[in-house]
């Protein structure tokens, strides 16, 4: 028996009927009305013709800005460059009328056009992003200026925009990730402290090898780094200028006491970290201006890896109060906490989304290692990756990729920082210059 | 012989199949319409770019078609839309649809011309809740 479905479906039925002219179809009473609820999971096909040079002094930097925008959005695994190669129109002048018929034949959804101008040792950049099939701009067209050797940021900071005008939502690429560099053999590693942009580029070491360092941490504004350090022969919580690489520690704590697993709070003024003291760990949370610190839990567990919601009422952090180690949420202030992990295996190293929606987390489950993201009542849970050990999940400002650290297996095993997209696609390595691991991902630096 | 399987195929649509309690089952020219159409703007809808929250927000737009199945770009406008409904959201959610029905469109929908009068106005509704992460 035909079913509607079926026949509905069907395309031969209709080109059938429709060739009749007794087609008993209704009276056209309005509008035809049609639901549409499967789209395509691909990326959005976009072009970029090298960047117009203004004058000689702008043609390298015309060159690089054009690759780094590029790459930028490719990165994302939402984008897909058309190579130039296909390129049926070429761009000559940056107010040129735009030949929207050319790039809709190669199938371009998204056109970025710019130039490039050198004045008085700085760039003018300049773009316009243009919807090849609605044959209208995407926005007001935007210039940058910068020094000279900004012109990756200048770049990104295109990128970021377009990123922003197709999905809606802010993008990530002028930003910095701080990081630990490793090197040396696993039975004697040495940890730096570093800092890159979040692609990788303009690696800057913050602290020599003398000391081990741990878990680094961006304020809110991106201007200071928190991180543990073992530079006074003890594990201590110290607080970092990254303009002027200057660093001192966040507090005076008594020996044998251990401070770490340090994070800040929303508005940048106090840090919450985990105080080891008498076998015991509690969460605690001190002004950075210093004053007392205020206990936050008090379990005769480990309490740790604290991380805030965005709006600073809430706050996630891991226990081993059941038993196993879960994730649990509490008020800011202190207070009951509620388990929201419900899965089997362990859950560790909360972070809540800038975005507020999700938390992600380290899960170990059945020997294998994951990053997952749940809802913040614990619902929802999805696991965006499995290894011999994934851990320490970091957000992107705009709450849609995180990085986190992958270390391989066996003797020769070596940690490196790796990205995904929060639906689990799109799983990258980033390029750092040697072993890297604890990534933490700073806010938009414009 | 294409006349009586076209009049064998008009005859499947339009006739009432037996049923028991859920009643019977009639297929217009307008369902075929609806699904033919929906079946060639579906591939250009792309969901992938679009933010969680835009993507559970829920357009409806207006176009009119040309007799050669053409969207008159002009003509294409927001009807409604549900959901969360931030004017960012429903923005990104109206263009994707919008870059949708006019990238798919090439050379023209492939619509019969003679049914014309039951697709010159089209009223798409783009629900990419099934895709919400």
């Amino acid at each position: 028996m035909l079913t509607r479905r079926s026949l509905i479906r069907s395309t031969a039925a209709l080109t059938l009927a429709s060739s009749l002219p007794l087609v008993p179809a209704r009276a056209q009473t309005g509008p035809l009305r049609l639901e549409i609820t499967e789209g395509v999971i691909e990326p959005l096909p976009f072009a970029v013709p090298r960047f117009i040079a203004r004058n000689g002094g702008a043609a390298d930097a015309a060159a690089d800005i054009t690759r780094v925008i590029a790459a930028d959005l490719r990165g994302t695994g939402l984008f897909r460059q058309i190579p130039e190669s296909a390129h049926i129109s070429s761009v000559t002048a940056f107010d040129a009328p735009v030949q929207y018929n050319d790039w809709q034949a190669i199938n371009a959804q998204a056109l970025i056009v710019g130039e490039v101008e050198e004045s008085g040792g700085r760039l003018i950049v300049r773009f316009r992003l243009f919807d090849v099939f609605s044959q209208q701009p995407l926005g007001e067209g935007l210039q940058f200026v910068g020094p000279r050797e900004g012109w990756r940021r200048m770049a990104h900071n295109v990128a970021d925009q377009v990123y922003e005008r197709i999905t809606g939502e802010g993008g990530y690429f002028d930003t910095r990730v701080v990081f630990i560099h490793e090197e040396g053999p696993k039975n004697a590693r040495l940890k730096r402290l570093a800092i890159m942009d979040y692609d990788g580029a303009n690696v800057q070491f913050l602290t020599d090898s003398r000391s081990l360092v741990l878990a680094p941490r961006f304020s809110p504004t991106g201007d200071r780094i928190i991180y543990t350090s073992y530079e006074s022969g003890q594990p201590r919580v110290y607080l970092m200028d990254v303009a002027t690489v200057t660093r001192r520690p966040l507090e005076a704590i008594s020996a044998g006491d251990m401070s770490f697993s340090p994070r800040f709070t929303p508005d940048g003024g106090s840090v919450v970290f985990s105080m080891a003291q008498g076998g015991n760990t509690d969460i605690f949370r001190v002004s950075v201006g210093g004053g007392a610190r205020t206990q936050l839990t008090s379990a005769p567990s480990i309490e740790t890896a604290p991380s805030f919601s965005p709006d600073g009422s809430q706050m996630v952090f891991e226990s081993d109060r059941t038993g196993g180690q879960q994730i649990y949420v509490m008020p800011a202030g202190g207070g009951e906490p509620q388990r929201i992990s419900r899965g089997t295996g362990r859950y560790g190293t909360p972070v809540w989304s800038p975005r507020g929606d999700y938390i992600a987390f380290t899960k170990q489950e059945a020997g294998r290692f994951h990053i997952g993201v749940m809802r913040t009542n614990g619902s929802e849970e999805r696991l965006l990756t499995a290894s011999f050990l994934d851990e320490g999940p970091t957000w992107a400002p705009n709450g849609r990729v995180l990085m986190f650290t992958r270390e391989t297996a066996g003797a020769d095993g070596a940690p490196a920082v790796y990205s995904v997209d929060i639906s689990g696609r799109n799983l990258q390595r980033v390029a750092t210059p040697g072993m890297a691991s604890d990534p933490s991902w700073s806010p938009r630096l414009t | 012989m294409m006349r009586a399987l076209a009049l064998a195929a008009l005859m499947a649509l339009s006739t009432p199949a037996p049923s028991g309690a859920t009643g019977t089952v009639e297929v217009t020219p307008q369902d075929l319409l609806r699904a033919r159409l929906t079946e060639m703007v579906a591939p250009c809808w792309a969901v992938e770019g679009l933010s969680p929250s835009a993507r559970a927000t829920v357009v409806t737009l207006a176009v009119e078609m040309t007799p050669e199945g053409q969207p008159r770009a002009e003509t294409i406008r927001l009807l409604r839309a549900r959901g969360d409904r931030y004017p960012a959201d429903v923005a990104q959610a109206f263009a994707a649809a919008r870059r949708a029905v006019l990238r798919c469109a090439g050379a023209g929908y492939d619509l019969p011309a003679d049914l014309h009068p039951h697709w010159r106005e089209v009223e798409m509704t783009f629900d990419a809740n099934a895709h919400v992460m």
